[in-house]
């Protein structure tokens, strides 16, 4: 690790295996899946009726409740996370300067929960009686807002949206704020919130898997059986700080951000790669941005998901760029754990740094027929400590962007 | 190229295109701009009967879409929008087929976006209708984007930034980085927003829109008026334009984002979030405030938005913040919400091509409150060499873009 490595120094978050990292991290050793029927709102009449849900999270131990009273969930959570986060990595708030803290959230949709419910009143009571105090959160960028106005930041803020890779972009340009030297801290955080709407949106365009009576193996990455995903929630965040500063502190991070690749693939709108050529490329732009050769590499986290194309793909990808250490170089998802969103990419993250803390790498808990026998698709936990992991995102859209960890 | 060769140089904009309620094409609305068309009147997009306002910068004339039925069954008015106003700038850039298409880079600034579909879907649905899935392809934020790719046949990096009002001037920037990180050799940058249901129930709900259009730094403004429009631009690195022998309309010198950290939708009243935006654009375009020679406001009408502004600028530029050349075009093509930055931008790249600022229409009594010189009456010849863009956006997120006028680099 150089001295100007960008790090990962603290992380918190929201999932359905867990809102604490000794309780997500044991979760995803034993195998245990947060997937289970849904019950916030009635699933009557939907194919499928199960999703991954954050079950309980008491935003108001990080927040002031009086502060946390209107906001959306995703704005709630977030802001509670970042702190959390910043707490983890042995940062004082009132330590650090405001206006060199830096906010980069990533989110698929917002808070589709209060567009919802404030679109809902306009259609029913007309727009003399539109809620006014619902319609600013219906902006994607609530959440980082939030973030910084209850924290008091005052440095850089954005957001990015584009779709499976919302969380991984915000992750990109972090780095590059850190490397311009613009922050001394950046809380990058993702995710998205579960809400009636956006699963009958996902039902309607016939994207979820239909196993009502599976309420686990309905999202089989990389299995030939595989038939659509299952929808999840979860938001995370973590701090990302210039190694050298983390050292100063006498603290470890949980791994170094060794580079990453933003490509895309131009076919149609919710499409994945039918061939796999842009994952192989996505692949090898990030690892060769990295400095890493393809065999140094401990574990590929994929982006498969359970749908038909995109893991026959990704394995095509990774076919293409691992040749024979393909066979050798594990390669799971963790979706099984906590469900598929457009703006995991931050809860993915903090899954692969508390594996790489522990030692060990988490399987694919679904997986019974691999689509392939000569890649090596790990089924259950791996005792062995991942020290090089290749994160890939793949959008439907084809948006791409590949990232390297290392442990620092 | 190296990462820092690329850092060194300078970004050029040799492409613009505008889809806008006052022109279809850059041209179009420059030349409409300038001359003090004003794009505001009635909205019949929807029913706007049971609103408290009935006005916005809608666009009558959609452009012509090459599009299949089907395809174009499945794009949002945002979508088409977009379509067209990128076309318009690929072409004007001339970089089309010489570039290889892992090398053009895309990043969209999204509003409101495909919401006026999704709001069909879901009106449909609370009726009792048999909704079309087809309205929920564009409620994705990140769809355009894909659109756009698809299209266009772009495959380097991709991104849509989603702040509101500042997202297209933080794409612009986005692309900015890009170029000099050496991830991309051109980029595609911009934004477009259409009027949804959405946006117009809600700003009315705020009682933040004006009856009439709107009269950016007036005494006696009432509010924003909407809009909807799609703008893009074509970046490059010098050394490319020169390679490809593109003509330069002018340099992107600099980028800040920056936050108030203070309200949801009020700005920071002491203007801070605004000064440290503003005062970091200029430190990245290693330019001082004494070299700034025209500002193309945020000037929404809104009683704060215009007071604040004011206020930073006269704080960034001390007392020649009174004294530079201001517009706010928000007055001629209303608040196009994620379409609203890079449309000032193109404006604002013009404005140092042309060395003329297009006036703030219905500016008639000035506040005494904002100590700044707005252009009105009629477009002002002014030489001007550097000038700054400001973005402000609900949450606080502000951005702020540095445009230089383009000199070549003599070796």
């Amino acid at each position: 690790m150089t001295e100007t490595a960008v790090v990962i120094s603290g992380l918190a978050a929201a999932t359905p295996i867990g809102v604490a990292a000794s309780e997500i991290t044991e979760a995803l050793y034993s195998g245990r899946s947060g997937i289970a029927p849904i019950t916030r709102f009635a699933v009557e009449g939907y194919r499928s009726k199960t999703a991954g849900v954050i079950k309980q999270f008491a935003a108001e131990q990080f927040i002031a409740p009086a502060k946390l009273r209107r906001l959306d969930t995703l704005s709630k959570y977030s802001a509670a996370l970042a702190v959390q986060a910043l707490g983890d990595a042995g940062l004082e708030l009132t330590a650090l300067n405001p206006e060199r803290v830096a906010v980069v959230w990533g989110t698929g949709f917002g808070s589709t929960d209060f567009t919802d419910q404030y679109f809902t009143g306009l259609v029913r009571h007309g727009p003399a009686q539109a809620n006014p105090s619902l319609f600013p959160y219906t902006v994607p960028n609530a959440a980082a807002s939030n973030v910084s106005i209850l924290l008091g930041l005052k440095g850089p803020n954005t957001t990015f949206s584009q779709k499976e890779v919302s969380g991984e972009l915000a992750l990109v340009y972090a780095v590059s704020l850190l490397r311009k030297d613009l922050a001394d801290v950046v809380i990058v955080g993702s995710g998205e919130e579960l809400c009636e709407f956006l699963f009958r949106a996902y039902s309607q365009v016939k994207a979820l898997s239909p196993r009502p009576n599976h309420p686990v193996e309905g999202l089989r990455p990389y299995d030939r059986t595989r038939n659509g995903i299952v929808l999840g929630e979860a938001v995370a965040a973590i701090t990302l700080e210039r190694g050298d500063r983390v050292a100063t502190r006498g603290r470890k991070a949980y791994a170094a951000v060794a580079g990453f690749s933003l490509t895309s693939a131009s076919f149609g709108l919710t499409m994945y790669d039918r061939v796999g050529d842009s994952y192989a490329r996505s692949m090898e732009t990030a690892l060769r941005n990295s400095n890493v050769q393809p065999d140094q590499v401990s574990w590929i986290h994929g982006a498969g998901n359970g749908s038909e194309v995109l893991d026959a793909s990704e394995l095509n990808g990774i076919r293409k760029v691992f040749g024979a250490a393909a066979a050798r170089v594990p390669v799971s998802s963790t979706k099984p754990y906590i469900g598929a969103m457009d703006g995991f990419g931050i809860p993915k993250v903090v899954l692969t740094c508390l594996a790489m803390n522990q030692g060990f790498i988490p399987g694919t808990i679904t997986l019974e027929e691999p689509e392939d026998q000569a890649i090596n698709l790990v089924r259950s936990s791996v005792e062995h400590r991942p020290t090089t992991v290749l994160l890939n995102g793949f959008s439907n859209g084809g948006a791409n962007v590949g990232m390297v960890l290392t442990a620092s | 190229m190296s990462g820092i060769d690329a850092a060194r140089e300078k970004v050029v904009v040799v492409g613009l295109g505008v889809v806008s309620s006052i022109g279809n094409d850059y041209a179009s609305f420059w030349n409409a701009l300038c001359a003090g068309v004003c794009g505001i009147g009635e909205v019949d997009l929807f029913d706007t009967t049971q609103y408290r306002t009935h006005t916005g910068a809608q666009i009558r004339d959609l452009p012509a879409s090459t599009a299949s039925n089907r395809l174009r069954s499945r794009q949002s008015r945002c979508d088409r929008l977009a379509l067209a106003a990128a076309d318009e700038a690929l072409r004007n850039s001339g970089i089309l087929g010489k570039l290889p298409s892992s090398s053009i880079g895309l990043a969209f600034g999204a509003g409101a976006g495909g919401m006026f579909s999704a709001e069909r879907f879901r009106a449909a649905d609370l009726q009792g209708m048999r909704p079309d899935p087809n309205d929920l392809l564009p409620f994705p934020c990140g769809s355009t984007a894909d659109w756009l790719g698809h299209t266009f046949g772009l495959e380097g990096p991709r991104v849509t930034v989603v702040t509101a009002c500042s997202s297209s001037s933080t794409s612009i920037g986005l692309g900015l980085d890009w170029l000099q990180m050496g991830l991309a050799d051109a980029v595609l940058v911009g934004g477009s927003d259409a009027l949804s249901r959405l946006t117009y129930s809600g700003f009315n709900a705020l009682r933040s829109v004006d009856p009439d259009p709107c009269r950016p730094f007036d005494a006696n403004r009432k509010g924003l008026s909407l809009g909807e429009s799609a703008a893009f631009l074509v970046l490059v690195r010098e050394s490319t334009a020169q390679t490809l022998a593109l003509e330069p309309h002018a340099e992107l010198a600099g980028y800040a984002i920056g936050c108030d950290g203070y309200h949801m939708t009020a700005p920071d009243s002491t203007g801070q979030g605004a000064i440290r935006t503003m005062t970091s654009a200029l430190q990245q375009a290693g330019v001082t405030p004494d070299q700034v020679d025209h500002i193309n406001a945020h000037g929404t009408a809104t009683r704060f938005n215009d007071l604040i502004e004011s206020k930073a600028i006269n704080q960034v530029f001390g007392e020649r913040g009174q004294r530079i050349p201001l517009t706010a075009i928000k007055s001629a093509i209303g608040h196009c919400l994620g379409a609203a930055g890079c449309i000032e931008a193109v404006a604002t790249v013009l404005s140092i091509q042309h060395n003329l600022i297009p006036p703030t229409l219905q500016y008639e009594t000035p506040d005494p409150e904002c100590q700044v010189n707005v252009v009105h009456g009629q477009a002002l010849q002014r030489q001007i060499e550097v000038a700054v863009s400001n973005s402000f956006a609900f949450g606080g997120n502000n951005t702020c873009l540095v445009v230089r006028k383009y000199r070549e680099h003599q070796s």
